[in-house]
């Protein structure tokens, strides 16, 4: 790759160069507050599930977090450039239409142009996860779909404001083909108000510093972060060295699986070269997902940044420096019409495979062990006693991987600024009580430094029904790394009136469900991280009396002794270790749980799917 | 003769107020704090400022009181050892946190965070059910159930219990059962239920919350006990007031019921005192920087009154309880500077702090701070002692800011410059967070800037967010104290309500808001305010159906019961809407929480203009500086604040050397006393 424009001498004063830097990452703070406190649906107010960006000129994302797409978008659009006008805001919900800027429907993206003096000086975005946008199943996430038409309505990318005009007609037109169209004009509001924010600020920089050492800026900001991960990528990855990592996802919900991701990294001089090929071929089911290249390039970097120096602005400054090859075809890159709703889990997997990768690059620098794995999340609708139609769109979480100086978190989210809907907010708009809520004992791998455990959470639904929900992790493990143990995967249990209780698979689509029926969701835990042996025995007791492990995992995974009390035995804690010691095999890097082998695997998750099919019709 | 005294005890220091209410004399005072029991230096300080004054310890009306033992608790992990009493099923309600991480991606893997307050050893989970939304009860408490966890609890050596069941906010019965349990058997010891700490829904926030109050509770019973057991030992029989996060005062028996409310107790005084003041002065909308050593904390006054906000925040917890909307950003005298892999220059939030403190101290401390590069810009002239004793060391200062200047490849005086702009910007970021943001233009509002180093910073902050004038109080160094003694007694009662318009009419909204006023009320009997001197302030928390935010709308019961009833509130709230995010939506409003906030006024101060007694600015002229501007140095005056009369003008550029603090005036600025003492400064013609 060409070296960018942006890498020259930057005629800027430097601390006008600091205080552009940082208006622009408080503004991209400003932009989420904004959505977050005016957005209606609870993903994005209580969950955070939107994403903002501003770039330069070109496209370019100075500050953010999503990779920036827009020449795709522009292209796939009807307009030019020079068709962009000030007060133009371009909506689109179709991963087809961005390069896989947002991977699946729910996610609408908007894209602002901002100028200055009649002159176009960069673009504000923010994407978030509307609650509905029509489509085969409430929330517009099907498990049993294979087309993205069966997905929703999908906007391409089209001005949804042209000077300032909102465009009344698309709107309504649009929100005709949700479930829920008043939280999609509320949500698609909320999100135009976060890129006025970033057009404001940004042309408040203009005011107050000129047009042109704003335009100096953003380039010299560029420059700045590709330096920053260049030094980084120089000094902690070894050169030639090319490191290999495959882990799968479970299944596509429609019996194919497990799914492969395979990943290469190499670095070659100042770059970084990975590579996707022996990943598996795109599935039937909706897992696919779509990578956008850009973003993949984001994720790496910020995985460095966060690792080695999280002050670090991240951009699009240092892309020239990852080159990435992802098959045509493959689950992630798959081919139009392929359906892409419930690409976290492979998007989740892509992120372990990641960490993984580094962990075995970065050497003693740093390990981190895999996670629960996807973003677990579960729909319930139904027609309430008052006549009125609900829809309950919750993300859950589980447990975090083990990490360099910690524990992983219990119950905690993966992913950024995601929190938990209340229980009694759950209560008091959804015909539902929530009987437990609660972080799994022995869920999370052991290690020196324990994995966090998965989360079980126990509904009983007070309405007639149906529920979808999807997950992972329920028949592989994520790993534990350097001598810590694998987590205990996921589980769902659907316990009806008559005491009946039927395990279902970790994916499933539009299951009836009557008053008092009870559904136990578990997630999984994250994966230990290094010899639990070297655990401090005394905090291992004290994690038994706190009811987190029990005595039994003690003994058998951290070779801890307790009393009856919870309180520490030194001298069978001293024996129990020698024991395990002097018996245990010696473990490899990554311990990856009882895997059966592929094909049984294979089989076996086919004969599930097969059997549940039938008990469902 | 009678006096009030405002007393705020800080890490180091505790400044000390007293007002004379006869002759309107304030006396100002400060005395080391004495952390280990801070009662102590509470009375060291009371004896040594009336002392000075030449009052007795018996003429004490009322005291003021701020303090920091909450907030150190909670920032040290120093507090009580509490139970918790939760429904079975929620035992992990405070372990889960509500699951969240940091941002951006990969933000977990350096999350920190705190064990909860109450450990999962200390936590029960009950039968007994309430629910939602209607509040009735589908499952009984059981009392052999509850005798048993509460006994374990005290034998294992808790010292509070805290009670948090679901749903309590919709009916607090079971709550108020477990307590009577527990009272029949432990009557001595300190037991709070939610419900009544947290009348709303949330159950996370409303369990942290009060838990935070049990956490401190034993503390405060103990140092407020010990404080009026010595001042009445001492001779005092005046009324001990403490000061709340919301810059109310409550009496020291209510202060021991309700310590959470004290969480952010110093940091209110000086918003308080800063509105007094610039109210006085006819400036009544006003943004506040307070600049300290390690943060600065900046606010905005609207007509007088300062925001307010339910949520409040100390370290990693962020709670439910009422406070200022006081806004923190760690930019201090103490902030270090540094230069990152890429080349920006970074400064704070990582601070000296007192010890070794800046380079310039000579303590030791080598780590180039703001308060170093104010000293290598000439801002803190050589005739400045540190602490009126100290000797600043100039080369230390100069030497510290070098490798700044070394990385970045300019003058030792431009990287200071440089350093002295970041901090500015940070807090211009801070001061745009509680103004800009919110709808109000900075521009049609004036500053008040205290704090040890905020009139340092304070005129280039006016200029860049435009709010003049510039106020700089006579005393900026103990300005919470001054503002303790400008406070009422105040309280706050909230209810959540849930309803959304076409549901509920005016008259309902107004019977609700009536019998929230009624307990105020009865509080206020309780803190020995009269009828009379009773005022009470209606808000109704609204939004559109389902979103999240709650804006106060101020309402009228009166309004209420008319014709217009609830469409009134209905306007006010789209109007701040579209003013916040600039749209309205077709969305029914619902009304969330009503709040009655009841207060009583009470004089514990009284701000009286002072006839003009200009003098010749150069009689106060105590020598020249060479101070940087603009990047260039400029020979610049010093001015003695004590010299300087009522009504007598200069211009910038300036520095004002007061008691406790430096005056930094930018060219082209003019400067005024003004009739309360206080420095008036507003932009030259030229400008």
């Amino acid at each position: 790759m060409s070296t960018p424009d942006f890498v020259r001498e930057h005629d800027i004063d430097q601390t006008t160069l600091d205080i552009i830097e940082s208006t622009l990452a408080n503004t991209r703070e400003e932009m989420d507050r904004v959505v977050e406190t005016t957005a209606i649906s609870p993903v994005i107010r209580e969950q955070s599930d939107q994403f903002p960006l501003m770039a330069d000129a070109k496209g370019r994302m100075v500050m953010g977090q999503f990779g920036s797409a827009i020449d795709d978008i522009l292209e796939n659009s009807p307009y030019t450039v020079d068709d962009l006008e000030d007060g133009d805001v371009i909506a689109t919900n179709d991963p087809y239409m961005c390069a896989g800027a947002v991977s699946h429907t729910p996610d609408m993206l908007l894209l602002r142009p901002i100028f200055y003096d009649d002159e176009l000086i960069g673009y504000a975005s923010q994407w978030g996860n509307l609650m509905d946008v029509g489509g085969k199943t409430p929330g517009s996430i099907p498990v049993n779909a294979t087309t993205i038409f069966e997905e929703g309505i999908r906007l391409p990318p089209t001005k949804l404001w042209t000077a300032g005009e909102l465009d009344e007609h698309l709107l309504e037109t649009f929100k005709h083909n949700t479930r829920l169209p008043e939280h999609a004009e509320a949500d698609i509001k909320a999100l135009a108000a976060g890129t006025a924010v970033a057009e404001t600020r940004i042309k408040e920089l203009c005011d107050r510093f000129g047009k042109e050492t704003y335009l100096e800026a953003t380039d010299a900001i560029l420059a700045r972060t590709r330096d920053g991960v260049t030094q980084l990528i120089r000094e902690l990855l070894p050169e030639g060295e090319t490191f290999t990592f495959e882990d799968f996802a479970d299944d596509d919900g429609q019996g194919t699986g497990p799914i492969k991701l395979h990943m290469e990294l190499t670095r070659k001089g100042d770059e970084i070269y990975i590579d996707w090929t022996g990943t598996d071929p795109q599935v039937p089911g909706t897992v696919n997902f779509l990578l956008n290249e850009e973003m993949f390039k984001m994720f790496t970097g910020v995985f460095l940044i966060m690792a080695f120096d999280p002050q670090l602005t991240f951009n699009d400054g240092y892309y020239d420096r990852i080159n990435v090859t992802i098959p045509e075809g493959s689950v992630l890159k798959p081919e139009f019409p392929a359906a892409l709703g419930n690409r976290l889990t492979l998007m989740a997997r892509h992120f372990d495979i990641l960490q993984a990768v580094f962990s075995d690059a970065l050497g003693d620098k740093f390990s981190v062990a895999g996670s629960y794995g996807t973003s677990p999340n579960l729909v319930y609708s139904g027609v309430d006693e008052d006549g009125n139609q609900f829809q309950l769109l919750e993300i859950l979480y589980g447990g975090i991987p083990a990490r360099p100086g910690g524990d992983g978190l219990d119950g905690h989210s993966w992913w950024p600024l995601f929190k938990t809907v209340p229980v009694e907010y759950q209560e008091a708009y959804y015909p539902m009580s929530i009987d437990e809520y609660a972080a799994r004992t022995d869920t999370g791998g052991a290690g020196q430094f324990r994995g966090g455990h998965g989360i079980r959470k126990v509904y009983t639904f007070e309405a007639d029904g149906a529920i979808t929900f999807q997950d992972d992790r329920a028949v592989t493990y994520p790993w534990g790394v350097d001598g810590g143990h694998h987590a205990e995967p996921s589980t769902k249990q659907l316990i009806r009136t008559d005491g009946t209780v039927e395990d279902l698979p970790s994916k499933v689509e539009n299951i009836p469900v009557s008053a008092g029926d009870t559904l136990v969701f578990n997630t999984a835990g994250g994966g230990g991280l290094g010899d639990p042996l070297e655990r401090d025995a005394e905090f291992v007791a004290t994690e038994v009396q706190r009811g987190l492990i029990s005595a039994r995992e003690a003994k058998e995974a951290y070779g801890v002794v307790v009393g009856d009390d919870g309180s520490l035995d030194t001298d069978a804690t001293e024996k129990r270790r020698e024991e395990i010691q002097s018996t245990r095999e010696p473990s490899g890097q990554f311990d990856f749980g009882p895997l059966p082998k592929y094909d049984d695997l294979a089989e076996q998750i086919a004969t599930e799917r097969a059997e549940f099919n039938a008990r469902h019709g | 003769m009678s006096y009030n005294i405002g007393v705020d005890v800080g890490g180091t220091f505790t400044d000390v107020i007293l007002f004379n209410e006869q002759t309107g004399e304030l006396t100002l005072d400060k005395v080391l704090s004495t952390p280990e029991n801070p009662a102590h230096g509470v009375l060291d300080g009371v004896e040594s400022a009336t002392d000075k004054a030449g009052a007795d310890l018996m003429d004490l009306a009322a005291m003021f009181h701020g303090t920091t033992v909450v907030t150190n608790m909670l920032l040290e992990e120093t507090g009580a050892r509490v139970g918790l009493i939760v429904s079975a099923g929620q035992e992990h309600v405070l372990h889960l946190a509500r699951a969240w991480t940091p941002g951006p991606l990969y933000g977990w893997m350096a999350m920190e965070k705190p064990d909860p307050l109450a450990d999962l050893t200390d936590t029960r989970g009950i039968r007994g059910r309430v629910s939602a939304p209607d509040g009735s009860i589908v499952e009984q408490i059981d009392d052999a159930e509850i005798t048993d966890a509460v006994d374990e609890l005290v034998d294992s050596g808790v010292e509070a219990v805290t009670i948090s069941l679901l749903n309590s906010y919709l009916n607090s019965t079971q709550e108020e059962a477990v307590r009577d349990i527990i009272a029949d058997a432990y009557p001595d010891l300190p037991v709070s239920i939610s419900a009544e700490i947290v009348p709303e829904y949330g159950e996370y926030e409303r369990t942290l919350t009060t838990v935070i109050n049990d956490y401190a509770r034993p503390q405060v019973i103990n140092y407020l006990d010990d404080l009026e057991t010595d001042l009445e030992a001492a001779g005092s029989t005046g009324r001990l007031n403490v000061v709340r996060s919301d810059g109310g005062l409550m009496s020291a028996s209510a202060a021991k019921e309700r310590p959470v409310e004290l969480a952010l107790s110093g940091p209110s005084g000086g918003v308080v005192g800063a509105a007094a003041l610039a109210t006085e002065k006819g400036v009544s909308d006003v943004l506040t920087l307070d600049m300290g050593g390690t943060s600065t904390d900046v606010s905005l006054v609207q007509n007088g009154t300062p925001e307010a906000t339910r949520q409040t925040k100390v370290g990693y917890r962020e709670f439910k309880s009422r406070g200022i909307d006081i806004n923190t950003v760690g930019a201090g005298g103490g902030s270090i500077a540094r230069v990152q892999i890429n080349g920006s220059l970074v400064v704070g939030p990582a601070s000296a702090g007192a010890d070794p403190g800046p380079a310039c101290y000579g303590r030791g401390g080598e780590q180039p701070t703001v308060t170093d590069a104010n000293v290598v810009l000439g801002r803190i002239p050589s005739s400045v002692k540190l602490g009126g004793t100290m000797d600043l060391d100039r080369d230390a200062a100069y030497q510290a800011i070098e490798p700044i200047a070394d990385a970045r490849g300019t003058t030792v005086e431009e990287a200071a410059q440089a350093t002295v702009d970041i901090v500015n910007e940070n807090m211009y970021g801070a001061l745009r967070v509680v103004s800009v943001e919110r709808g109000y233009d900075p521009r049609e509002f004036g500053l008040v800037a205290f704090g040890g180093a905020g009139p340092m910073h304070a005129n280039a902050l006016a200029d860049l967010i435009g709010a003049y004038p510039l106020i700089i109080p006579p005393a900026p160094g103990v300005m919470s104290a001054f503002g303790f003694l400008t406070s009422d007694i105040q309280n706050e009662f909230s209810e959540t309500y849930l309803e959304v318009e076409g549901d509920v009419d005016g008259d309902a909204v107004g019977a609700a808001l009536e019998s929230l006023q009624a307990a105020a009320a009865e509080w206020l009997r309780s803190e020995g305010v009269v009828d009379e001197d009773h005022a009470f302030e209606y808000f109704a928390d609204c939004r559109y159906y389902r979103q999240d935010i709650q804006i106060s709308i101020p309402v009228t019961i009166d309004e209420l019961q008319s014709e217009d009833g609830i469409s009134a509130i209905k306007e006010a709230f789209e109007k701040r809407h579209k003013q916040q995010f600039d749209f309205t939506l077709d969305a029914p409003l619902e009304i969330a929480t009503l709040r009655t906030i009841g207060r009583g006024t009470i004089a514990g101060v009284e701000l009286t203009p002072e006839e003009t007694d200009a003098t010749d600015p150069e009689d106060a002229v105590i020598g020249t500086e060479t101070v940087f501007f603009d990047g260039k140095g400029q020979e610049t005056p010093v001015y003695d604040r004590t010299r300087l009369g009522i009504g007598t003008e200069f211009s910038g550029p300036a520095i004002v050397i007061g008691d406790d603090s430096t005056v930094v005036v930018e060219p082209d600025h003019e400067v005024v006393v003004d009739p309360y003492a206080a420095l008036e400064i507003t932009r030259g013609e030229t400008q």
